[in-house]
């Protein structure tokens, strides 16, 4: 690229007075320019100002954006004061009688009780679990990167594929997890990991905590990285054992992040749908009927009912307004110590 | 520490081997970890069984097109609101925001029923719109720090040669950002190829089902089969390219993840 300022070549090479200071695009005679292959290409943009320009660029993903989330989020909310007699037709005002539903019935609450179970479980494991792991993978032990990698693999598996695998080794029949159990003699009988409802929640958990961990130690890692080291040598060095390291100078470290990490994951856990529905749907005895289960039982399964659905919905989307506004509140105070 | 990875890769290994073994030993018990016989006959069977080619061929298609439309208006208004402030990329910005803070679960009501009303249902390109739109506010957040960080030196450079603002664009920067693209690109097409949620709400016949769709209704009964061998089979095969992808972009992915853009 040329770095002469002034006319192009084959223009003459006076700058007319009227136009100095001028930039060269706002007088270049030729709307055309040569290419790529040596082909001539139009313009683009020549009579745009920056501002239209950017205008131009953003509108695509903005159009794309209203119409597939935004537009939707109005019809949630409005479905959930609206009854419908059928899953797709016309529905009519009903007021608030949805939301008198979820209160009065025998669904909503429980469902809402076991979101939450569900979600401070998943949360308090991970966070406590993401930092032990981040721990012994940031000592330098051989091969630690090999394991760093290996260890991310329950993340990159889809879903779908976690959950027929689990469902393979939590079998009731062929089970592998039973089958090692039962001949170490841990336990007398087959546990029915995923069909009994006594625990099929807490089992749906773990195997969220091992798909989703790999998340935390990530995050726990690369701030395990930043610890700044002449600190930690210093203490050392002044008699510091290194339980006392660890308490009083890597975990204050830590917190923040720690923080951050296990709001998004609140906010995660409390609106995950595949996994709670892939391996047990809701069942036994709705045992692991949180409330996204619910939303989608209530749209096209158990029951067809678009507004109750839709009320459910905004309920979970007033309750994760709060929790990103408490996020956000909690990333600015934050945001200071923890920018890598 | 191994003992740590081998716990947390057992199931996935366990699955792999399985998927090697043949019915017979499969049921057998105790069961058994490497199998006597390797045999690929789960391989042969799921494509015989289950449109697995069908699937397949969907998911590559659905997953290459989205994430190429993604990367292309990611792209755009990425730069747009790393160079201009105006009120588009401010309400830009904002709706990008609100879209990728909103799970997809809760907006299942009126994707449904939009999608009927509009004939959409069961259709692919319906869901290659839907996807393109709930991904880019990601694709978004990525290429803008990729564009921060191109100096703005080369753009007036161009300029000042003679160029647009949208030909410095093209011309210049989406070339110097593009390993942002590519591995942006390729995150979106793994994201995708996992897409379960809408997959399943959306697609209902087998000829137009993705991976995870066809999988799922395999594991709700949909399909007779009742070999998991072949599940396992099909476990593989969808895992395989989700792997490859990983090498490639593991270092962008670590770095994107840790950036505070956590979305499962």
């Amino acid at each position: 690229m040329k770095e002469v300022i002034g006319p192009p070549a084959g223009e003459p090479d006076v700058i007319p007075q009227e136009l100095l200071g001028k930039r060269v695009i706002d007088y270049h005679p030729s709307h055309w320019r040569t290419g790529a292959f040596g082909m001539r290409y139009p313009r683009l943009g020549r009579h745009l100002s920056d501002k239209q320009l950017g205008l131009l660029m953003v509108a695509p993903a903005l159009t794309l954006m209203l119409f597939y989330v935004l537009y939707p989020l109005w019809i949630v909310l409005s479905s959930s004061f609206q009854d419908f007699s059928t899953l797709t037709g016309p529905g009519r005002w009903v007021g608030l009688e949805n939301y008198r539903w979820l209160i009065d019935g025998q669904q909503f609450l429980p469902a809402l009780g076991r979101s939450v179970y569900y979600t401070v479980t998943n949360v308090v494991l991970q966070t406590l679990l993401g930092l032990l792991i981040a721990l012994l993978l940031n000592l330098s032990l051989p091969g630690r990167n090999i394991a760093r990698g290996a260890i991310l693999f329950p993340f990159i598996v889809p879903g779908v594929v976690a959950a027929i695998i689990w469902g393979y080794l939590f079998d009731d029949l062929t089970g592998v997890v039973d089958y090692v159990l039962l001949s170490a003699h841990i336990v007398k009988e087959p546990l029915g990991w995923l069909t009994s409802p006594n625990t099929a929640m807490n089992t749906v958990i773990a195997i969220s905590v091992w798909k989703y961990e790999p998340l935390m130690i990530i995050l726990f890692l690369a701030r395990l990285q930043t610890v700044p080291v002449e600190m930690l040598e210093a203490a050392r060095v002044d008699g510091a054992n290194h339980l006392q390291v660890l308490g009083h100078m890597i975990l204050p470290w830590m917190l923040p992040v720690m923080l951050i990490a296990a709001m998004l994951r609140t906010i995660f856990s409390f609106n995950e749908f595949e996994m709670p529905y892939l391996l047990t749907r809701g069942g036994p005895l709705d045992s692991t009927l949180v409330l996204p289960v619910l939303i989608r039982q209530t749209l096209i399964g158990s029951s067809l009912n678009p507004g109750r659905a839709s009320a459910i919905s905004a309920i979970m989307i007033s309750i994760l307004v709060v929790f990103g506004v408490i996020y956000m509140l909690i990333y600015r105070r934050t945001e200071g110590s923890v920018e890598e | 520490m191994w003992t740590l990875v081998a716990v947390v890769i057992t199931p996935l290994v366990w699955a792999l081997l399985t998927s090697l073994k043949p019915d017979s030993e499969t049921h057998r018990y105790p069961p058994t970890l490497v199998p006597h016989t390797f045999t690929l006959q789960n391989y042969v069977q799921l494509f015989k069984i289950l449109p697995f080619a069908t699937f397949y061929w969907n998911t590559i298609e659905v997953a290459a097109i989205s994430s190429v439309l993604t990367i292309l208006l990611a792209a755009m208004a990425a730069y747009a609101m790393a160079r201009f402030r105006t009120l588009g990329t401010e309400a830009a910005g904002f709706v990008g925001l609100a879209a990728y803070m909103l799970p997809g679960i809760l907006l299942i009501v009126p994707i449904f029923r939009i999608a009927h009303a509009l004939g959409l249902l069961n259709s692919l390109s319906a869901i290659i719109g839907l996807y393109t739109a709930y991904f880019l506010p990601f694709g978004v957040w990525q290429l803008r720090s990729y564009f921060a960080g191109i100096p703005r030196e080369i753009e007036d450079a161009a300029m000042v040669d003679g160029a647009t603002r949208f030909e410095a664009f093209y011309l210049v920067v989406l070339p110097q950002a593009l390993p942002g693209l590519i591995a942006t690109g390729m995150f979106c097409f793994a994201v995708v190829w996992n897409e379960y949620l809408f997959a399943s709400l959306l697609l209902y016949t087998p000829t137009n089902q993705t991976l995870s769709a066809g999988l799922a209704h395999v594991l709700i009964g949909q399909f007779d089969l009742y070999s998991w061998g072949v599940l396992m089979a099909a476990c593989t095969l969808m895992s395989v390219p989700l792997l490859l992808i990983f090498m490639v972009v593991q270092r962008q992915l670590v770095a994107g993840l840790s950036g505070g853009s956590v979305k499962g």
